[in-house]
């Protein structure tokens, strides 16, 4: 008997537990819209903002046979506006019948009036917000970010999963630089307060509406000051350590050469006169092999590399500092130069902090550049080159 | 609630008292056979009448022997179940045409007997019986009694020799490599196909009989200085507290033994193969062998059993490690795989790829039902066709699992009703489920546990679930032994996760072999040894 009555409290309990506490978040997919990009512009009325939700169809889109109307639309734009984004997205979810699902968000795209405007308030939605993942990308368009989501894409049917792999692709010819929420967000809250963010464009081609990304946007404290164009955004990957691939073309005397690159590393330092912050110092090692060679008539192999590496030393230090230079005209801190002093030298930190942007703005920058190349592709020799003729 | 559980309760108690009253109704025919056999042919037969009824199939054949014939006797046994060119050339024949009572008829009684017992009667095993019940016991078991006027016993002679199907291969557990013979219904010859592997005097087979009306052979296996005495003490003691009116199969008698009944967990193994048997029978051990059952229990049984299969030593270790790490994953996926799935799209579909989660998506929708019904509603189809192809006579079987995979898998799917994901995530799960066969009873039931957790908590239902699973499978025990033993590092694991090389295992596992422990004794790794070729 005893042992019954305490069976069934147990089953009495379970049942509790499932039927009341069970299925609180779940979520079918068929009651979800997933969001996979969202744009932020300025809107009309002053102060304001349109936020534009990109949702991909799963009916459109999903493979097999419950692929829909071969004309139907993958996507669907929807928008609305509001003083910030939690009010804009509230009517955004009155409007729609299903839940708004942003975990699959792939992209946000800032326009550049608005960037230009100031984000920052606008941000705090995406750190607090825990359906937000702090994976995605920003990005920074030119011109309005609303028509960067409905450009349609040739081979992937949502544009937001399309700019994804762009900037995937585009990072390892590091022609641009993909910046995540993540990233993008603790740098502008760091003591340099300045973060940089591949900006997107639509080009126009006839009739062809197609995207490209080039160079970056330079946010400082929330606010885009400028532009740094595609060799100088190589420059910055090259101070930063994290260029993984892409071309460096070296010319010299003799002839000319593509490097592909292999590695790169970066060691910042500052360098300190007694207690004043005299320079910055950048070990800048690279590590390539040749791709292409014209030129160098009568010159052997170990003549060529040493002239590359010299020469590769040369226009990499010029990419830097074109780079560098821009970057102190906007006074903005990208390299986190400010946070780095901070973290290992807060002492010193503290006598500069008050005027950071007119010490960086003045600020030396020394590079030290080491090349070294590995391997000369499948031959060791060129058509001009000495031993072939 | 409870007064009317009480109330079933007292009704069941008051109905189990009645029938024993019932029972003291009988007591004449008790009291008849613990009477002893008086020598009066007549009375005897009369007794033996009364004991075992009128049954068309009961042969009481008496007629008379001896030189001139002087001598009344009677041969009771029943058709079917004896020999009858036995019973014929071996008994009447020598009995009734025999000449050499002649000499001896006119001495003691118990003379002839022996006379009849050693010359006459052409039979390998012939033993007295003195009381009318054991006359009748043996009787039944298929074996001829033999009475004679005067003589105050019966002679039993073995005649036992009924129809009975032949070894063949059995339909569990096939092997591409290894022995194909199978344990029949036939006790005998499953002790015989046991002796016939392992030849040492040390193997021993204890006999019992269980079961009050079926009074079924059962025998208990082991070696003796291998097997633990503890555990064949346990086994037989278990075996001899079972007091249950029949034991049709040996899973009447794993029920009855158990180390825990309420588990989903089977703790005790039992393999339809006579070379499975031996070689658990040589890990210490031991086997229980019942009369008309062509299964044969193992205890103590460890979870890690359910991953070995007979073929895993009968081919090269690399292959049988693969293959056992892949059942181990077989079992994971069989359990877990609808959950994991409704879990991921109910409940975290951020941990689902993009791409993955608009074909899912695309799946999903215009289906009806939510996608906890969907798992459920599929889930039981397959157990039901699952049951149906076992059950149905197999040409209709085809048939049913032609409707099952048309109408199921593919209309299903195109009418919309289910979504195609589910359809498959349902069919890797069954597939896999017969990767394990000891542990497709269990995992069928695991599955729906977790299923049902999964729709409610997500993945976190899951892991309870899992966690909740561990703890009662690390909880349980087989007659003294931890189930999951093995699995644990400080015992030898030369035999779980990995098959190591047969040279490699040198000793029997720990635990439950405690004597004799050393298999093998070879050099690591055997070097082989050349002759070299003579010049001659």
């Amino acid at each position: 008997m005893k042992q019954i009555s305490r069976l069934f409290i147990l089953a009495s309990v379970i049942a509790a537990i499932l039927f009341s506490s069970g299925c609180y978040d779940i979520r079918e997919l068929d009651r979800v819209s997933i969001v996979t990009g969202l744009a932020v512009d300025k809107a009309e009325q002053p102060g304001n903002i349109e936020l534009t939700i990109q949702i991909g169809k799963a009916g459109a889109l999903g493979g097999g046979e419950n692929v829909g109307a071969p004309d139907e639309k993958p996507v669907q734009l929807i928008d609305a506006v509001g003083e910030s984004v939690m009010v804009a997205l509230e009517s955004l979810r009155n409007d729609n019948s299903r839940i708004l699902f942003f975990q699959h968000n792939q992209v946000l795209i800032i326009g550049e009036d608005q960037a230009r405007t100031g984000i920052i308030p606008y941000l705090d939605t995406f750190m607090r917000n825990k359906e937000s993942r702090f994976e995605v990308w920003v990005l920074v368009s030119e011109g309005n970010a609303k028509d960067v989501l409905e450009t349609e894409m040739e081979l992937d049917e949502v544009s937001a999963v399309g700019i994804a792999k762009m900037i995937k692709n585009h990072t390892e010819t590091s022609k641009s630089l993909g910046v995540r929420l993540l990233d993008f967000l603790s740098k502008i809250t760091e003591r340099s307060a300045s973060a940089v963010a591949p900006i997107i464009k639509i080009i126009k081609e006839e009739d062809i509406h197609r995207l490209s990304l080039s160079g970056l946007a330079v946010f400082k404290k929330g606010q885009m000051t400028g532009k740094l164009t595609e060799d100088q955004s190589i420059g910055f990957s090259w101070v930063m350590g994290d260029l993984k691939g892409g071309n460096l073309s070296v010319e010299t005397e003799k002839g000319s050469a593509q490097l592909a690159v292999m590695s790169s590393s970066s060691k910042l330092k500052p360098v300190f006169n007694k207690d004043r912050l005299q320079k910055m110092k950048a070990d800048i090692t690279g590590k390539f092999i040749i791709a292409e060679l014209t030129g160098f008539k009568n010159m052997k192999i170990e003549q060529v590399i040493d002239l590359l590496k010299k020469g590769a030393a040369d226009s990499i230090k010029k990419l830097v500092m074109d780079c560098y230079k821009k970057s102190q005209q906007l006074k903005s801190d990208i390299y986190g130069f400010g946070s780095y002093i901070y973290k290992y030298h807060a002492g010193r930190w503290k006598t500069i902090e008050k005027d950071w942007d007119a010490v960086f703005s003045n600020l030396a920058l020394e590079v030290d550049i080491k090349v070294d190349i590995q391997d000369t592709g499948k031959t060791g020799k060129s058509p001009e080159m000495e031993g072939i003729r | 609630m409870f007064n009317f559980i009480t109330k079933k309760l007292k009704y069941g108690l008051r109905r189990a008292q009645e029938s024993k009253v019932e029972t003291a109704d009988v007591k004449s025919n008790k009291e008849i056979e613990e009477l002893p056999i008086t020598g009066r042919l007549s009375a005897d037969l009369e007794l033996t009448r009364k004991v075992m009824g009128t049954s068309s199939d009961i042969k009481i054949h008496e007629f008379r022997y001896g030189t001139n014939s002087e001598l009344k006797g009677a041969l009771i046994f029943i058709d079917g179940l004896v020999n009858s060119d036995m019973l014929t050339q071996g008994i009447l024949k020598p009995l009734i045409l025999g000449k050499n009572l002649n000499s001896y008829q006119k001495e003691s009684i118990a003379k002839t007997l022996d006379t009849v017992k050693q010359t006459i009667l052409c039979s390998g095993d012939v033993t007295e019986k003195h009381l009318i019940g054991e006359l009748v016991e043996s009787v039944l078991s298929g074996d001829t009694a033999f009475l004679s006027e005067g003589f105050d016993k019966a002679l039993i002679i073995s005649t036992k020799g009924w129809d009975k199907r032949s070894i063949s291969e059995p339909q569990t557990e096939s092997v591409v490599r290894g022995p194909r013979e199978g344990f029949t219904e036939n006790f005998r010859t499953n002790t015989a196909l046991l002796r016939r592997r392992i030849k040492s005097p040390n193997l021993r087979m204890d006999h019992l009989t269980i079961g009050e009306k079926t009074d079924t052979n059962v025998c208990v296996a082991y070696i003796e200085g291998v097997a633990d005495p503890g555990i064949v003490e346990t086994v037989k003691a278990r075996l001899k507290s079972i007091s249950a009116d029949a034991i049709l199969d040996t899973g009447y008698i794993e029920q009855y033994i158990e180390d825990h009944p309420f588990s989903m967990f089977p703790t005790i193994g039992y393999s339809e193969k006579p070379d499975v048997v031996t070689a658990r029978i040589l890990e210490g051990r031991v086997a229980i062998i019942a009369d008309g059952s062509p299964f044969v229990l193992t205890a103590p049984m460890l979870f890690i059993e359910s991953f070995q299969s007979s073929e895993d030593y009968y081919i090269r270790p690399f292959h049988a490690s693969m293959i056992r790490i892949l059942r181990y994953l077989a079992f994971f996926i069989s359990i877990s795989a609808p959950a994991i799935f409704i879990a991921l799209t109910t409940f975290h579909q951020e941990l689902i790829p993009t791409t993955l989660l608009f074909t899912i998506a695309a799946a999903r929708e215009g289906t009806p039902f939510p996608t906890f019904l969907e798992a459920i509603i599929l889930v039981f189809s397959f157990e039901i066709l699952r049951e149906a192809g076992i059950r149905l006579p197999r040409p209709v079987g085809q048939a049913i699992s032609i409707v099952g995979a048309l109408i199921m898998g593919e209309a299903a799917v195109s009418a919309g009703l289910v979504g195609a994901p589910m359809v498959i995530v349902v069919a890797i799960t069954a597939v896999a489920s017969f990767a394990v066969p000891e542990q497709t009873d269990s995992a069928a039931i695991m599955r729906i546990i977790l299923l049902i957790l999964a729709s409610s908590f997500g993945g976190f239902g899951i892991a309870v679930g899992f966690l909740g699973i561990l703890i009662h499978l690390a909880s349980l025990k087989s007659f003294g032994i931890p189930y999951c033993s093995s699995l644990t590092f400080n015992h030898n694991m030369q035999d779980s996760f990995v098959r190591m090389p047969l040279w490699a295992m040198t000793k029997r596992p720990k635990g439950i072999a405690n004597e004799d422990i050393i298999r093998n004794d070879m050099q690591i790794p055997p070097s082989p040894v050349y002759q070299p070729p003579s010049n001659e």
